[in-house]
């Protein structure tokens, strides 16, 4: 349940995600339509929000690293990564 | 000599890679790689990666030959047997192939290295197992860049061909006319609204049918933008990519269904068990005598017979029309990792040479022309004479043709059901066909060399190709 829910809550955010940035780059033109562009938008949408979750997760981790118990530990994974 | 080979090589091979050709000569195949990408080329062949492949027989192997002036690379092939092509595949092949590529790219992504072409057609079959045969299709992975560039290429040739097939019943053998593969828009029209939104289709239809409708064709940002990020945050996303691709090409499960031929050889009521063993043990000893390398099962169905070739020594390739009992064959023969190709065939109409001026893709007669020892045609020739009508001559011609020596036939007569189910009412017409017809005809190509006659009718004869 809890893992539907949170899959549910990350679509919505890839969505939002998509919506925002398509509509920042949008500039109306009119051409041929490339094979395999609405793959190449989802990818480009997908790929995106998954490596600002990355960064964002990675800030967070060092956040707690920081200012946490397990100081060493969670430092290292992050370093790892 | 290997420079004299290049040397004299035609002008013809392959023409569509930008960074080199291929073309045969003799028992190898050469690959000319252009002198301005030389350099790139040597790299990811002298890697370790590459290397780990070609010793694992996942990627053919290379050899680098001797250097030239000019700056042009020669790297050497060895001729896979037999080529097949993505539409003479049955579904578990093709999905085979499919995850040897996403495999190839993920274990690539760590060596710094990305699959930039993902297609069937970089992939063979030696036996029942893919290969990756071209060589130019990785590439120095731009560490800051999140995107798979063949992820489209991927979806379109290989994930599309198969929803086509899974959803809506088109055949795999349909891509011989789209060498490309499909476009969500292909498909589309003919999905019902629902199922384009539930999974996998989502992804792989509904979405970028959206998107290309919404915003590609209205956007020229949309149509330029190219992300790039810090580098482990890219790597992550193309991980990430590439384990929901997998996961797409795991949903993507072709269900299991019996089809005419698919349990033909545990249901046929016209064979008795002892016939059936008679049969087995002719072909065994046949084949134990004669020691063919080459064999060529033509209405291999499950491959039973293709089997007992294998076990005998033989390499084998397998031919039926039958999806459901190739694919069967298939599954067995890599499970089992015997040395036999189970192809979607048909003798009576094989695949056409396709491609740019019919030269691209080999027809299927002209791959098998001269390359086996041994042809069997069991519980073949009576489809061919009377379903496919054949004329006896032009069947044996077509078998001296592909034979370099021996073929191991069976025989039906008029009086077997079989033979009268086909027949269908046209008995008159197939009189002539009796025994002494079949040996008249035979006596022109082949010396016979032995014959075993079974006890409902049939019989099944050992011939050699007279000189």
């Amino acid at each position: 349940m809890k893992c539907v829910l949170a899959r549910s809550l990350y679509g919505l955010c890839l969505l939002l995600w998509g919506l925002i940035a398509l509509n920042s780059i949008a500039k109306t033109a009119y051409a041929y339509v490339d094979p395999g562009s609405g793959l190449l938008l989802i990818q480009i949408i997908g790929s995106t929000f998954a490596g600002m979750t990355f960064i964002l997760r990675k800030h967070i981790r060092l956040f707690f690293a920081r200012f946490g118990h397990n100081h060493g530990e969670a430092g290292k994974e992050v370093g790892q990564r | 000599m290997a420079s004299a080979e290049v040397i004299s090589a035609p002008r013809e091979g392959t023409f569509r890679d930008p960074q080199g050709r291929l073309y045969q000569s003799g028992d190898r195949m050469l690959r000319e790689i252009y002198p301005e990408h030389a350099d790139a080329v040597l790299s990811w062949i002298r890697s370790p990666l590459a290397q780990r492949w070609m010793q694992e027989g996942r990627m053919v192997s290379t050899e680098i030959l001797p250097g030239e002036s000019g700056g042009r690379l020669i790297l050497a092939h060895p001729r896979i047997f037999f080529p097949s092509y993505p539409w003479e595949w049955t579904p578990g092949q093709w999905k085979q192939a499919a995850l040897l590529s996403i495999e190839m790219c993920e274990e690539s992504l760590e060596s710094g290295f990305i699959l930039k072409d993902a297609t069937p057609l970089n992939v063979l079959f030696t036996g029942p197992r893919a290969i990756f045969v071209d060589v130019l299709s990785f590439e120095p992975r731009d560490p800051q860049s999140p995107l798979w560039v063949a992820y489209a290429q991927f979806v379109r040739t290989f994930l599309m061909p198969l929803v086509a097939h899974i959803h809506l019943g088109w055949p795999l053998s349909a891509t011989q006319q789209r060498r490309d593969g499909y476009e969500a828009a292909d498909l589309a029209p003919w999905l019902p609204w629902a199922r384009r939104w539930r999974y996998p289709l989502r992804p792989l239809v509904a979405l970028p049918l959206l998107l290309q409708k919404r915003v590609y064709e209205k956007s020229a940002g949309a149509r330029e933008y190219r992300p790039h990020m810090a580098p482990d945050a890219a790597a992550f996303a193309v991980s990430r990519t590439l384990r929901k691709t997998r996961r797409l090409l795991e949903a993507l499960d072709v269900p299991q269904r019996v089809s005419r031929w698919s349990g033909y050889t545990e249901t046929a009521c016209h064979y008795r068990a002892d016939d059936h063993a008679a049969k087995r043990s002719f072909v065994h000893r046949c084949l134990e005598e004669i020691r063919p390398l080459r064999v060529l099962d033509v209405g291999a169905n499950t491959g039973v017979y293709s089997r007992i070739a294998a076990e005998a020594g033989a390499e084998v390739v397998a031919w039926d029309s039958d999806v459901q009992a190739v694919d069967a064959n298939w599954k067995t023969s890599h499970s089992q990792s015997s040395r036999i190709l189970p192809m979607v065939a048909d003798f009576a109409r094989p695949t056409p040479a396709v491609g740019w001026g019919n030269g691209e893709n080999a027809s299927l007669l002209t791959r098998a022309q001269g390359q086996f020892d041994c042809v069997l045609m069991l519980g073949v020739l009576h489809h061919l004479l009377l379903a496919d009508q054949i004329p006896l001559n032009a069947i044996l011609e077509q078998v001296a043709r592909i034979s370099r020596r021996w073929a191991i036939l069976e025989w039906i007569p008029k009086e077997d059901s079989q033979f009268a189910g086909l027949c269908r009412g046209r008995e008159a017409l197939y009189g002539h066909l009796t025994e002494d017809f079949f040996t008249e005809a035979l006596s022109r190509l082949f010396a016979v060399v032995r014959r075993e006659d079974l006890s409902n009718g049939r019989s099944i004869w050992l011939v050699e190709k007279s000189l």
